[in-house]
């Protein structure tokens, strides 16, 4: 069974994504996370959650859809669930997969309002 | 970052020598005491080994290259250049450089349509390194044969310290066979066969990479002596020696342990590009372990697990993040340990 992730297991996951798109000259992504991840990550709750949602995808401060995501960022993703036997689901476009998404949907309008943090130089 | 698996750079780097210096040794290679005792020694992977992490012995690697001038008659060229397809053994450039200069008049033609060729002209690198990793100082005029293949050295000079092969010796038995049989598939098929009790065709030519065509046509050609018999067992034929002196003319009261050789260097060669390589400690703990992992998985693991060595990695995926990297040493510390003396086991 795959561990769920809690704050550190998180900062651990997006370390180590980070690692892999640089190992793999990847090219830099921004991503918009939502869901108990989102609340992990800026310290709002302190429970756990099964996986990190993206929304969105942002380029040149603008978002975009995330379906699909870039390949590099599901080989890199792929990598880190080898790395920390997480899920290799772990890191997944769900709320925003399909045309009735949460991007698709609603996202959009809101970009105003969102905030975002840097992890390191291709995340 | 140092770590567990940068400070471990130079004991790996060290045993690997060991071993290859004891090999070279048991083939005649003078200035080493110990000979080796283990499974029989694979010529053209020692070869290919030697001509990557010998780099970093250059009494070792000139030692090689001399014995190449007495005993490189017995090298298969065409086996080599298989191994070398197969596994990707990353010393091809250097095998160019060792086979030109051993080349002479009677064995141009055999190196001739392999390795000798050259590459396009790039810009020279050091040929030998010192244990911290710099360049070997070139002191002198560099010798121009290894710079024509785009590595710098100074002249290579022989030292007197090849022999031709002691054939008495259980380890040479390839050696041995190839000076009786001359150099091809047969005797990799007798030594195989010798070591292992039987074989289907095709899990010697895999075992022993040759095509396997090449090896059902010997097999079938041998059938006709009477000396090998086979017995169809279900889709394979099995193939063994009719029983009688075969063992005791070949291996006496030794029964060394079977090993691919080539996979199992291989492996080990891999391990070493990734350990020797400089911009390893410049990387966090987290990204040595991710690297790490990846190396394993993708070029280790599997050819050290079949290689016919009694040695298991054990499961990588038990030991997330950095946490590999103390599981992952001393797991290639007890496979070097298993390497060094095979035959224990």
């Amino acid at each position: 069974m795959k561990k769920s992730l809690n704050r550190t297991t998180l900062d651990l996951a997006m370390r180590s994504l980070a690692i892999r798109l640089d190992e793999n000259d990847a090219d830099g992504v921004q991503i918009v996370v939502c869901g108990g991840s989102a609340l992990i990550l800026t310290g709002m709750v302190p429970r756990t959650t099964k996986d990190v949602a993206i929304v969105a995808l942002m380029r040149s401060g603008a978002l975009i859809s995330p379906a699909p995501l870039p390949p590099s960022l599901c080989q890199a993703a792929q990598e880190v669930a080898e790395d920390l036997a997480l899920d290799p689901n772990w890191l997944n476009n769900g709320p925003s997969s399909g045309e009735g998404g949460l991007f698709q949907m609603v996202l959009k309008r809101m970009l105003k309002e969102l905030g975002y943090e840097d992890v390191a130089d291709r995340l | 970052m140092k770590t567990l698996l940068t400070d471990f750079r130079s004991e790996f780097r060290d045993r690997i020598l060991d071993l290859l210096w004891r090999q070279w040794s048991t083939f005649g290679v003078a200035g080493h005491g110990a000979q080796w005792h283990g499974s029989p020694i694979d010529p053209e992977a020692l070869l290919l080994l030697t001509c990557s992490i010998g780099r970093y012995d250059a009494r070792l690697f000139d030692g090689m290259v001399e014995w190449m001038g007495v005993n490189g008659q017995l090298i298969n060229v065409q086996r080599l250049k298989r191994i070398i397809a197969t596994e990707q053994y990353a010393g091809e450039q250097v095998l160019r450089a060792v086979a030109a200069t051993v080349s002479d008049s009677v064995s141009a033609s055999k190196w001739a349509t392999t390795v000798i060729s050259k590459d396009d002209a790039c810009q020279p690198v050091p040929l030998f390194f010192l244990k911290d990793g710099t360049p070997m100082p070139i002191v002198r005029q560099p010798d121009k044969l290894f710079e024509g293949y785009g590595l710098q050295r100074d002249p290579y000079e022989a030292r007197g310290v090849a022999q031709v092969f002691r054939a008495e010796l259980v380890s040479n038995l390839i050696l041995r066979l190839r000076a009786f049989l001359g150099v091809n598939a047969r005797c990799e098929i007798i030594a195989y066969l010798l070591l292992n009790e039987h074989g289907s065709p095709s899990s010697l030519a895999r075992n022993a990479y040759y095509l396997p065509l090449t090896i059902s046509k010997a097999m079938t050609e041998m059938r006709g002596s009477g000396f090998l018999v086979s017995r169809v067992n279900g889709r394979r034929r099995d193939h063994r020696l009719t029983p009688g002196i075969w063992r005791e003319l070949f291996l006496g009261e030794e029964r060394p342990h079977s090993l691919v050789w080539p996979r199992l260097f291989r492996a080990i060669e891999t391990l070493w590009e990734f350990l020797g390589d400089s911009n390893l400690t410049d990387k966090e703990p987290l990204a040595q372990a991710s690297a790490l992992r990846r190396v394993l998985n993708k070029s280790v693991v599997d050819r050290v697990e079949t290689s016919g060595l009694d040695f298991a990695f054990g499961n990588l995926a038990t030991h997330p993040g950095e946490a590999l990297i103390a599981f992952a040493v001393e797991r290639i510390a007890t496979l070097l340990t298993i390497m060094e003396s095979p035959n224990d086991r």
